[in-house]
């Protein structure tokens, strides 16, 4: 495929003005992404009428948008770092690791090591796109109700490695994140579960509201029940970035898989950014998890979440422009823009409006450079607003919480229903259980449900539907590495570590 | 300092009593006909019996995980009323007076002196009044009384 | 008294802060003017609002910009729950409401309130259901389908972006019945909204699916999908302008999700006038043309009276549907 288009874009994307809207965009996009309130389809939906009825020229709308596209996901990040709240959905994982690395006192490592996974998981999803596209796309019509079961399934597989010295707690806390996933309206027959008649609930719990009870409220629950010189002690923010060498070389992989992870997962319409980033978290605990240092500030478990969140930002522009599909709630808005200004998707966009496509994937080269840019020399600047006592901190972070929360439902129910989730969640949290499996189960559960109630729908009850393609037994086979290896390998060690413990002595007898 | 108790017993009694609702419940799920044949019922109930399953293997085998009541714990109460009446009073008093109560008393509780804590008070409620209503432009209650 | 405050107060958010008090005089244009979505910022109510804001200032109809705000809730549940109860006398405050909302109601999905407890100003502009396969699926048009059903309805499996009893599964529902079949017995599975409905049908997960006809037509750009048939009386312009009706292939089906507003309940008559009005010299323009054009909408008029009536007509078809399908 020639690549003319690309340096026509380059041409466009570089010009002065193009680039200040770039800058605009990254700034309003990490800003935006970093606040719970606000989320990349609120900007991009309000910012998109002003531009159009002021006459900004297409092409800069387009990078305009990309670029608060790409910033929310360097946004999000920075409020689940440095306390605990996820800015946005995708960025809940990163709060696993990335905010035991803060309390650590490891603030600017975990924002340093994500803003650069999160540009290389930018970068290799646009390269991606750039080159794979229009094959890519076809990836997204291959997925139906079977092969995101087992996906799903597959996510599940991996929370054996959450267990820890408490397996059942884990379990228990993604059978509960799943049970709070299924109030409201069942997708498949359209009957209201455990609504108790409230028209507030038959669209379920919102995510918002429960990652604030979950993560905030009952962050700040814990911090005030500790003893007082925890919850006076602010985070221990200090200190240079000091990644070493070793750090830096067991990033390596799990960045490069989330990157792959994450642009697969947002060419799927079902997937997108949480599911991405769990799914590289699992991942990684799985294969890397070996002294459980996972959920107590493993590097390695902010990386691969990162680039996996920022690769599906990227993934999902393919089906979007190829197939008119588009694989996540943002594109969607994007699409109507694209729709708006005439541009139609299609296989050969790329041919037809090559300016314009152009302009938009080259925007998303520069977008990424200009947030990586402007990301490393700000993590001083975001350490040292959030390194005030806590008598300080915690009352705005409250504050942003309820905020976040109306602003969506302009309702006291929506409220109070975020404090039960916050005071559960502290009980939970306080006796031993993790957040990752009860986020885990809210998230896929329902996705779980409705993708094997609609196989068997499909197949009319038969089970090996969910055998039937390539790419679910290929998933099954996944499934069953996870489930059947780590024990092996597991025996194995302890029967080297053996043999070498009764080898060890001979020598000297 | 504090008295430690063990708690995986008393939350094993409790998420029983969770799964039981929840299988009764799920059960009283309305629905006229499905195409797929388990149904709106199958997965909660099916949910209900893992964490039923989970809560008798709390019971029958409690880790040592205690909880460190530390004599100060009485705060958090303090912090979910303070919560629960802001919210409550969000579209009376508006969001600025609720944010200046709940900022303030949060302060308060996290060890500021009365007047730093209102000090905090005052600028989340019109700092963020600010940020919000005039450059993100979202709307949010005003006091009714005083008509801004 | 205070409760009147507490309205005003409610209204007062942005810069026109306690202005709203002032009711608008009879035949004059409120104040100051807001369209509360029940939805996303992007949501299908969102684009009802935007195009009305839109084209309202554009025509100079009204003199300072609609302020758009958000209400999210039970797909239109709570916004409507919230106009009845909280703001039932602002003359500036209109809702968008679609087919959906009728749907809801005639479910009685909304609560306790019903389609009497607002004023129904007007519908504007109309997308229709339509009915799509992968491009090379054996299902060539409409008859086909029919045929199919008539034969085994297990054998078509049928998607929508939405659970039995929603939009997309009334439209499978209405061809069904004209093909003699019991909706019940119709394989019908939901989809995770209309993105993953078209990749689904053009993956062959699902055989047709019962789509609209906006946000179809990118896709049939694009090549992933077929659509068969429109719902709708005529042709419809642009993209799908060689896709014949339901009705060309004698299947009396028609399914026009229409946009349209309403207003509180008690706001005066010379208030609700003035929007029956202001709608209708909107329709009428240029300007409203081209920008519902742009919006992949289509043209559908009915305002005032003609608007309580196809309302009331779509709440008893609902019924009688709801009823012969045994929900």
């Amino acid at each position: 495929m020639s690549l003319d288009y690309l340096w026509q874009g380059f041409e466009i994307a570089f010009r002065f003005e193009n680039l200040l809207y770039a800058v605009v965009g990254c700034f309003v996009g990490t800003l935006v992404g970093a606040l719970p309130a606000l989320g990349p389809v609120t900007a991009i939906a309000l910012l998109l009428p002003i531009a159009y009825t002021s006459n900004v020229p297409v092409d800069s709308t387009l990078i305009l948008l990309a670029a608060i596209y790409y910033g929310c996901d360097y946004g999000g990040r920075i409020t689940s770092i440095l306390v605990n709240v996820p800015g946005d959905t995708g960025a809940v994982v990163t709060a696993f690791d990335g905010y035991p690395m803060a309390r650590k006192g490891r603030a600017k490592d975990a924002l340093a090591i994500s803003a650069i996974t999160s540009f290389v998981g930018g970068i290799l999803a646009v390269i991606g796109l750039t080159a794979f596209a229009p094959m890519l796309a076809k990836l997204a019509i291959r997925f139906g109700p079977a092969e995101y079961f087992v996906l799903i399934l597959f996510a599940f597989s991996t929370l054996t490695s959450f267990a820890g010295e408490q397996p059942v707690k884990a379990i228990l806390g993604c059978a509960l994140g799943s049970l709070l996933a299924t109030v409201g309206l069942d997708p498949t027959t359209g009957a209201y579960r455990f609504t108790f008649n409230e028209p507030q609930l038959y669209e379920g719990i919102d995510m918002v509201a429960f990652i604030i009870g979950l993560f905030a409220i009952a962050e700040i629950l814990l911090v005030l029940a500790s003893d007082e010189k925890r919850m006076q002690a602010p985070i221990a923010y200090e200190g240079r970035i000091s990644i070493s060498a070793d750090e830096a070389k067991a990033c390596v992989g799990p960045t490069l898989r989330g990157s792959f992870i994450g642009f697969i997962a947002g060419i799927l319409p079902g997937a997108g950014s949480t599911i991405a980033s769990m799914l590289s978290y699992s991942i990684e605990k799985q294969l890397g998890d070996r002294n459980g240092t996972f959920g107590h500030g493993d590097i390695r478990g902010v990386a691969g979440p990162e680039a996996a969140n920022n690769g599906s930002a990227g993934g999902s522009f393919a089906p979007m422009l190829t197939l008119g599909v588009p694989g996540s709630a943002t594109t969607a808005v994007m699409l109507g823009a694209l729709l708006l200004y005439n541009v139609q998707p299609g296989p050969q966009i790329f041919i037809t409006q090559p300016d314009l496509v152009g302009a938009l994937i080259a925007s998303m080269y520069v977008g990424n450079v200009i947030l990586l840019i402007m990301n490393l020399p700000m993590i001083g600047l975001f350490v040292r607003m959030v390194s005030v006592p806590n008598w300080i901190l915690m009352p705005t972070i409250l504050a942003l919480g309820f905020i976040g929360v109306y602003s969506v439902f302009l309702s006291v129910l929506s409220m109070m229903l975020m404090l039960a989730i916050g005071v559960v969640g502290f009980i939970l949290r306080a006796t031993g259980f993790g957040v990752a499996p009860i986020m885990l189960g809210f998230v896929l559960g329902k996705i779980l449900e409705t993708n094997l109630r609609n196989g068997l729908a499909t197949s009319n009850g038969d089970v090996t539907y969910f055998f039937s393609s390539v790419t679910s037994q290929i998933l099954w086979v996944l499934i069953l590495a996870v489930l059947v290896l780590p024990p092996i390998f597991k025996w194995r060690r302890a029967l080297k570590e053996a043999t070498a413990r009764t080898a060890a002595p001979q020598p000297e007898a | 300092m504090g008295s430690d108790m063990r708690v995986d017993r008393i939350l094993g009694v409790v998420i029983l009593m969770v799964a039981a609702a929840v299988a009764i419940g799920s059960f009283g799920i309305e629905y006229s006909f499905s195409s797929d044949p388990l149904g709106p019922r199958a997965f909660p109930l099916a949910l209900a019996i893992v964490c039923a399953l989970c809560a008798l293997w709390l019971l029958a085998r409690p880790s040592l995980q205690t909880v460190a009541v530390s004599p100060s714990a009485y705060r958090s109460f303090g912090l979910v009323a303070v919560c629960v009446i802001s919210a409550a009073l969000f579209p009376f008093a508006g969001f600025r007076l609720s944010i200046f109560l709940l900022c303030s008393v949060t302060s308060w509780l996290f060890g500021a002196s009365m007047f730093k804590a209102c000090i905090v008070g005052v600028l989340n409620a019109i700092v963020l009044w600010l940020a919000f209503t005039k450059i993100f432009g979202i709307a949010l209650p005003p006091n009714p009384l005083l008509g801004f | 008294m205070i409760k009147k405050t507490i309205y005003a107060a409610f209204c007062a958010t942005g810069l026109l802060a306690g202005i709203t008090a002032a009711a608008a005089q009879t035949g004059e244009a409120p104040a100051r003017t807001e369209c509360l979505a029940g939805g996303k910022p992007g949501s299908g109510f969102d684009l009802s609002c935007r195009l009305l804001s839109e084209t309202l200032l554009k025509t100079g109809l009204i003199s300072s910009r609609m302020s758009v705000n958000y209400m999210e809730g039970g797909a239109g549940a709570t916004v409507f729950n919230h106009v009845i109860g909280v703001r039932s006398a602002e003359p500036g405050l209109v809702v968008p409401a679609s087919l959906g909302t009728a749907l809801l109601l005639s479910q009685k999905k909304f609560g306790r309130y019903d389609e009497t407890n607002v004023r129904w100003i007007g519908a504007i502009a109309s997308d229709y259901g339509a009915v799509a396969v992968a491009p090379e699926s054996p299902i060539k048009n409409l008859s086909d389908l029919m045929a199919a059903l008539k034969q085994d309805p297990a054998s078509v499996v049928i998607g929508g972006a939405g659970t039995i009893g929603s939009q997309d599964w009334m439209k499978a529902a209405l061809i069904a019945r004209e093909a003699g079949v019991d909706p019940k017995k119709l394989r019908f599975v939901t989809q995770n909204g209309g993105a993953a409905a078209a990749t689904s049908v053009a993956g062959g997960h699902i055989d047709v699916y019962f789509g609209d006809a906006a946000e179809l037509g990118p896709n049939v750009q694009a090549g992933l999908v077929k659509v068969i048939s429109v719902l709708a009386d005529e042709r419809l312009p642009g993209t799908l302008a060689d896709v014949p009706t339901a009705e060309e292939e004698g299947v009396d089906v028609t399914w026009p999700i229409w946009r349209g507003f309403y207003a509180g309940p008690k706001i005066t008559d010379a208030e609700y006038q003035w929007w029956v009005e202001a709608l209708r010299k909107l329709v009428e323009t240029p300007e409203f043309a081209a920008e519902r054009d742009r919006r992949g909408l289509f043209q559908l008029v009915a305002i005032g009276p003609a608007f309580d009536e196809l309302l009331k007509k779509n709440i008893e078809n609902f019924k009688t549907l709801a009823k012969e399908a045994g929900l």
